[in-house]
């Protein structure tokens, strides 16, 4: 009965049904914990099973319902969708361990763990989702699940962040399906692939609608991943929510979006439509914007959270600069970054909520000392700041040097500076945490290391920075098939 | 004269407690909102409307019963837990049903070859569509009412997910 | 040619009065400091968009697609469809943004944005 080809509808419909049982059994935390962390141990393996299964026999489409393509709705499973959905199911059962096993931060664990399992049903969705209009629905679902992870933890910061992102996600939201609207007028079609072949022929003839269409959606899902003017949000948001859900939202939720906009910009709309319109150079501007305004901003922070929302702001601007510069290098650089900048602001977020948690200080320069305090943990912490800086053999330098190399590829040496010197400013920023945490006079020996449960995803976290420094190429074939995806 | 405002300084009184023509109109009421909603939610392969429409009329005559027996009657009071169950059981039977198709060797959510499709247009037809539509039914009324609830307990909760 | 921008606009007046609503919810938004009518501002656009969505598939004198006897025309049903999930969201999402607000409200005393800004102290670096 139960064949590969089922799998992907599996990992949605498994995350989605644990979250619904989940708060069934509230009353029983014991289960709740076991349910959530077996559905994400389950989807894992799934994903794993279906990126090798991509990787031998391309693209897997699955008819829900048994209804094909222009009629039905479709999840189509090729290297791209394959690699981002890995990589969200890795990361988040890492997050999950993290979630029942650290100190808890929120008042009803069974529903945060519900909204959790939500909001990573609905990342595989927006990834796998065949139409636009499924598509949208997925957005809408993490959006309301990421705006109600950061709400829960109940603070008054935490409260107002929520209320300032639910609405202008809301405003994102209906820029995307005005856009959508104005597709499925010139198409016809809600499947993306139909709405491809549909568009060469009708493009030309309703420019003005298929313009706007793309205006809305770049500032639709520019709000929701944060690209740089839009970004206001992020940093309050991020800074004041739960630790596993900074994590989650930095790590994978803004990415998610940027897979979106690729979808729907790069593979429905098709790169003629770039060598058209200005929406490359638009992109660039922003994403160079976002690099050194992000580094500014995230250089005059005290507090280690903000430090790092503004890091991410830097970092979606690195992931749409390779997408925008358009040479194969640089959108290989760009895929990488989805991936690595997961593993590292996962890694952080989560490293500095438990020295948060454990020590009580939230500010850089409250830490003298710490690191002897909490060894470990600072060597996590240290390793993820040297990748993010991209120090040769960690993480960080592998999706720099392709993004670099792709920038000269594109003939715009101008970007590679860019990103040189965002490297040097992000050490700036990084840095004076690293070295007030081991330099400076011991204030407090009441500070401990957590348990070791605690400490596992960071150990694993870390390790897989060395991993993925030292040798990279064991995802380069099917981030090399996704690449090639959409530079078609 | 007299009569009317000895009637509404009862009124006044009782005003916390119970209204009395509230209780009787909506006693009157709501079997007819109910039933209309229930009429909604059968005929959703056959005519407009369906799981969405009939669940909110039931959600909303739901509603408006524990606005107005809310303060009278607590035991009748229909309570969070239940609301919560029945959320969770419609999205639980959809995806029962949808695994029903991938036992039998289709896809997910397969109507053609699973379930008896009867004759179209008579009530028992369309396979499984009815159950979803009702499984929906449940699952809307369920939603709006414990979004009611939810804001009425004073937003303690912030689960507002669809 | 008057008459013929006239008639222009009259055939695309489903499109013209959503964009209108629209531009009076976007206005709305922008310039309203009570949170209750930023939410009623953020519902208004969404209707626009709603109605934009239902105006593609609809025809003069269409019915409901139901195979009946004596129905020829019918409208589009794939945008109506679509456009009640998209209820369903903004429902939703109308009813967490309640939430938040009494949240808000619980927290802070009031629900216009620029005191609670005053309260909680500016920060957007």
């Amino acid at each position: 009965m139960f064949s590969l080809s089922h799998a992907p509808i599996l990992m949605v419909v498994t995350l989605l049904t644990a979250g619904f049982i989940v708060p069934l059994v509230r009353k029983h935390l014991l289960v709740a914990k076991a349910l959530f962390l077996g559905a994400g141990l389950l989807v894992t393996i799934l994903s794993f099973l279906v990126a090798g299964n991509v990787l031998e026999n391309g693209t897997m489409v699955y008819n829900v319902g048994g209804w094909a393509a222009p009629h039905g709705i479709v999840l189509v499973v090729d290297a791209f969708a394959a690699y981002v959905s890995l990589v969200i199911s890795v990361i988040s059962l890492v997050i999950f361990w993290f979630a029942v096993f650290a100190p808890r931060e929120v008042k009803y664990e069974a529903g945060y763990y519900a909204l959790i399992l939500l909001l990573t049903a609905a990342m595989h969705g927006i990834v796998m989702a065949g139409d636009i209009f499924n598509l949208f629905v997925f957005v809408e679902i993490s959006s309301l699940a990421a705006v109600a992870i950061i709400a829960v933890k109940g603070t008054k910061e935490s409260v107002e962040a929520s209320f300032r992102y639910l609405i202008l996600s809301a405003l994102g939201s209906g820029g995307l399906l005005f856009s959508i609207a104005l597709l499925f007028m010139v198409t016809g079609h809600l499947n993306m692939d139909f709405m491809r072949q549909t568009l060469a022929v009708t493009a030309g003839q309703y420019p003005l609608n298929v313009l706007t269409a793309l205006a809305f959606m770049v500032v639709g899902l520019g709000v929701k991943s944060a690209l740089f003017p839009l970004h206001i949000w992020l940093p309050d948001a991020h800074a004041n929510a739960p630790t596993a859900s900074s994590a989650l939202l930095s790590g994978l939720v803004v990415k998610v979006y940027i897979v979106a906009f690729i979808r729907i910009a790069y593979m429905t709309l098709g790169m003629e439509l770039f060598y058209l319109l200005p929406i490359r150079q638009i992109l660039l501007v922003m994403a160079s914007l976002a690099i050194v305004a992000g580094s500014v901003f995230a250089i005059v922070q005290d507090n280690i959270k903000r430090l790092l929302a503004f890091s991410t702001v830097v970092q979606v601007g690195y992931i749409f600069l390779g997408f925008s510069l358009l040479s194969a290098r640089a959108v290989e650089g760009a895929v990488w970054h989805i991936l690595i900048h997961a593993i590292m602001k996962t890694l952080l977020f989560l490293a500095v909520g438990v020295v948060i948690h454990q020590s009580g200080y939230k500010k850089i320069s409250q830490l003298h000392g710490l690191g002897r305090r909490m060894p470990l943990t600072f060597a996590c912490i240290t390793l993820g700041a040297l990748s993010m800086v991209g120090i040769p053999g960690t993480a960080g330098f592998i999706s720099k040097l392709y993004l670099a190399l792709g920038a000269l590829d594109a003939g715009q040496a101008i970007f590679a500076g860019l990103i040189l010197l965002s490297s040097l400013l992000s050490a700036v920023y990084y840095f004076p945490l690293i070295i007030t945490a081991y330099f400076g006079h011991d204030a407090s020996p009441t500070v401990s290391e957590p348990s070791i449960a605690v400490q596992l995803p960071l150990v694993v976290l870390s390790l897989a920075v060395l991993f993925y420094g030292l040798m990279p190429s064991v995802l380069l074939p099917l981030v090399r098939q996704t690449a090639a995806l959409i530079m078609r | 004269m007299w009569l009317f405002w000895l009637f509404r300084r009862r009124c006044i009184k009782v005003n916390t407690m119970h209204d009395m023509v509230l209780e009787v109109v909506n006693r009157l009421l709501l079997p007819f909102i109910q039933l209309f909603g229930m009429y909604i939610l059968f005929h959703g392969h056959l005519s407009p409307g369906g799981g969405f429409s009939g669940g909110a009329v039931i959600g909303a005559s739901l509603i408006l019963y524990s606005l107005t027996f809310r303060f009278a009657r607590i035991k009748h009071r229909i309570d969070h837990d239940t609301s919560v169950f029945f959320e969770a059981a419609g999205a639980l039977i959809y995806v029962a049903v949808g695994f029903v198709g991938l036992f039998f060797g289709y896809n997910f959510l397969t109507n053609r070859g699973v379930f008896p499709l009867g004759v179209p247009g008579q009530l028992w037809s369309s396979g499984m569509i009815l159950i979803i539509t009702l499984a929906l039914g449940a699952k809307v009324s369920g939603t709006i009412l414990s979004l009611f609830q939810e804001l009425l307990e004073g937003g303690s909760d912030e689960r507002g997910n669809p | 040619m008057s008459v013929e921008i006239l008639e222009r606009l009259y055939g695309n007046i489903y499109y013209l009065t959503s964009v209108i609503l629209f531009v009076i919810g976007f206005h709305t938004m922008l310039t309203h400091r009570n949170l209750i009518k930023k939410l009623m501002a953020l519902n208004i656009m969404d209707t626009a968009i709603f109605l934009f969505f239902v105006a593609i598939g609809y025809r003069e004198g269409g019915q409901a697609p139901i195979l009946l006897p004596g129905v020829e025309r019918f409208v589009n049903p794939v945008p109506s469809a679509l456009i009640l999930t998209g209820i369903v969201i903004s429902v939703s999402f109308t009813a967490f943004a309640l939430a938040l607000v009494v949240l808000l409200h619980k927290h802070y005393g009031t629900i216009d944005s620029d005191e609670i800004i005053a309260i909680r102290g500016k920060k957007y670096v």
